[in-house]
């Protein structure tokens, strides 16, 4: 069954979003809080830095220093098994970076890596913005946004 | 246990370890010289310490990285979205078989309107959020083997929030019979519930199609007799009177005021008198300014927006209205118990407050 009692609480309806805006007013705050570049529709990505650039290179680092962190992970693994096999000479490892194995790894890598580095230069930011949300506005229809 | 049924590779695990280190930086010494800097300035209100903080290296650091980092645990190429959507073909015929198990226990409703709340923005910056794609399901449930936010062992959090509401039952001096979980996502607070009151008749409900389903099949894989139950807390199917103690875990924060209305309203309804009803949330900010200043700052950049609009709402009040009494609000935390501190922690973490009250 459906709850009983809704008239009583019909003037406190859809109020959520003004509620949100009144309190950010008692407190000040008349622009989101963080330094957006935007209009509270705008999706612009938030500011966080004085210079967007450091933002965009800032991600780009830390996502070099993903991919490294997994490389030590993996390298820091495959040295521990093959030194607990005893398996490993120079003339395995020629042989290894000649397979055909090694290569196609290689040129998948060649793709992917490049990929992983850059992108977030362009795209630093990839989540909604909810600025706009938290200013008074609710956003209609978030595939207009 | 089984093994979850997706796969983790060792590179996204060893990823998410660099993640981890990352946050572990944030929440302890990149915020101790934010929370330092801020403190020197002795500001007003939230605003004027905004705008001193705003070209400080640290705080700029600690608010880049409170957005970014929650951005990279899922995307990349190692992100946790984007290792679990790989695995399509094999996850998402586990969720639609999930209601050929023990149906009785899976409850869903297909024409629930999911609120626009939930919808209007990806919440805790997970792509897509739950309400969208199933697979999300899957990603919530990796995200929460590992630790919260904040940093907590989520388990821990559950267990001692379970505790809790055996307190309150005590005192309240009830033996629930019939208790519902609001809000419970995959149903780890519902199953937790049940563990601690092995004798009581446990009910979730939550709007979203998904995490039900992955909760479902967890529950019967654990062995633990739960419902799940596809419902908007905000108008329940329940009927009058029907529960003994009625609880939400972390729901309040995702909420704006007038839907939090809507929820003290219908735990009054389907409460027992002498029921207990129990809010377990950030319902309380310490630390003054500054404190305000951190946690505004997290809701924003988290996606939670209602996390701020929670602590300016008169709950007490709230609850008076609707004809809850014996009210009283407390925090507690493994972290946290006792009365609200005059300082800030030394890292970074929700102080998390219990709200209860008892149906006259």
């Amino acid at each position: 069954m459906m709850c009983g009692g809704r008239g009583a609480y019909a003037r406190l309806d859809n109020v959520g979003t003004r509620y949100v805006h009144e309190k950010y007013q008692r407190y000040g705050l008349e622009e989101p809080l963080i330094n957006s570049t935007g209009q509270p529709t705008d999706p612009t990505p938030k500011k966080f830095f004085e210079c967007a650039d450091t933002e965009r290179l800032l991600a780009t680092i830390v996502a070099l220093g993903g991919e490294v962190y997994v490389l030590k992970a993996e390298l820091k693994r495959l040295q521990v098994s093959l030194s607990q096999a005893s398996v490993v000479n120079d003339l395995a490892l020629e042989k290894a970076a000649a397979s055909d194995a090694y290569r196609t790894w290689q040129a998948q890598e060649e793709v992917s890596f490049g990929r992983a580095l850059l992108r977030p230069f362009v795209h630093p930011n990839d989540s909604h913005d909810v600025s706009d949300l938290m200013s008074g506005i609710r956003p209609g229809n978030r595939d207009k946004r | 246990m089984k093994p979850a049924p997706y796969d983790v590779p060792f590179e996204a695990q060893a990823y998410q370890g660099f993640l981890a280190g990352l946050k572990n930086y944030w929440r302890t010494e990149l915020y101790r010289e934010t929370l330092a800097e801020a403190q020197v300035h002795k500001a007003s209100d939230v605003k004027e310490l905004e705008a001193l903080m705003r070209h400080s290296p640290s705080a700029q650091m600690y608010a880049w990285q409170e957005r970014v980092a929650q951005q990279f645990k899922f995307s990349g190429r190692w992100g946790m979205s984007t290792v679990i959507l790989q695995q399509r073909d094999a996850l998402e015929p586990l969720l639609a078989q999930a209601s050929n198990v023990a149906p009785e226990r899976l409850q869903l409703d297909p024409g629930l309107k999911v609120p626009n709340y939930v919808t209007d923005f990806d919440c805790h910056q997970l792509p897509g959020g739950l309400w969208s794609d199933p697979l999300n399901a899957w990603v919530l449930a990796w995200f929460r083997t590992g630790l919260s936010f904040a940093g907590s062992n989520p388990d821990a959090l559950v267990d001692w929030y379970a505790s809790e509401l055996k307190s309150l039952a005590v005192k309240a001096a009830i033996e629930p019979g019939k208790i519902l979980d609001l809000g419970c996502t995959a149903g780890r607070s519902t199953r937790t519930i049940k563990r601690t009151f092995p004798a009581a008749e446990v009910y979730g409900c939550d709007v979203c199609e998904s995490v039900l389903r992955q909760g479902h099949l967890q529950s019967v894989e654990e062995g633990v007799e739960i419902t799940l139950c596809q419902q908007n807390a905000e108008s329940l199917q329940f009927s009058d009177m029907s529960f003994d103690l009625v609880a939400s875990h972390w729901l309040a924060h995702e909420l704006p005021p007038d839907a939090i209305r809507n929820v003290v309203r219908e735990a009054a309804r389907v409460l027992r008198p002498g029921g207990v009803f129990a809010i377990y949330d950030m319902c309380t900010v310490p630390g003054g300014v500054v404190g305000e200043w951190f946690h505004a700052g997290m809701a924003l950049r988290n996606n939670e927006p209602y996390a701020y609009s929670l602590v300016a709402m008169d709950l007490h009040g709230e609850l008076d209205a609707v004809g809850f009494t014996q009210i009283s609000s407390r925090l507690t935390s493994p972290e946290y118990a006792g009365p609200q501190p005059s300082s800030m922690p030394a890292a970074r973490y929700m102080y998390m407050s219990m709200v209860s009250a008892i149906r006259l």
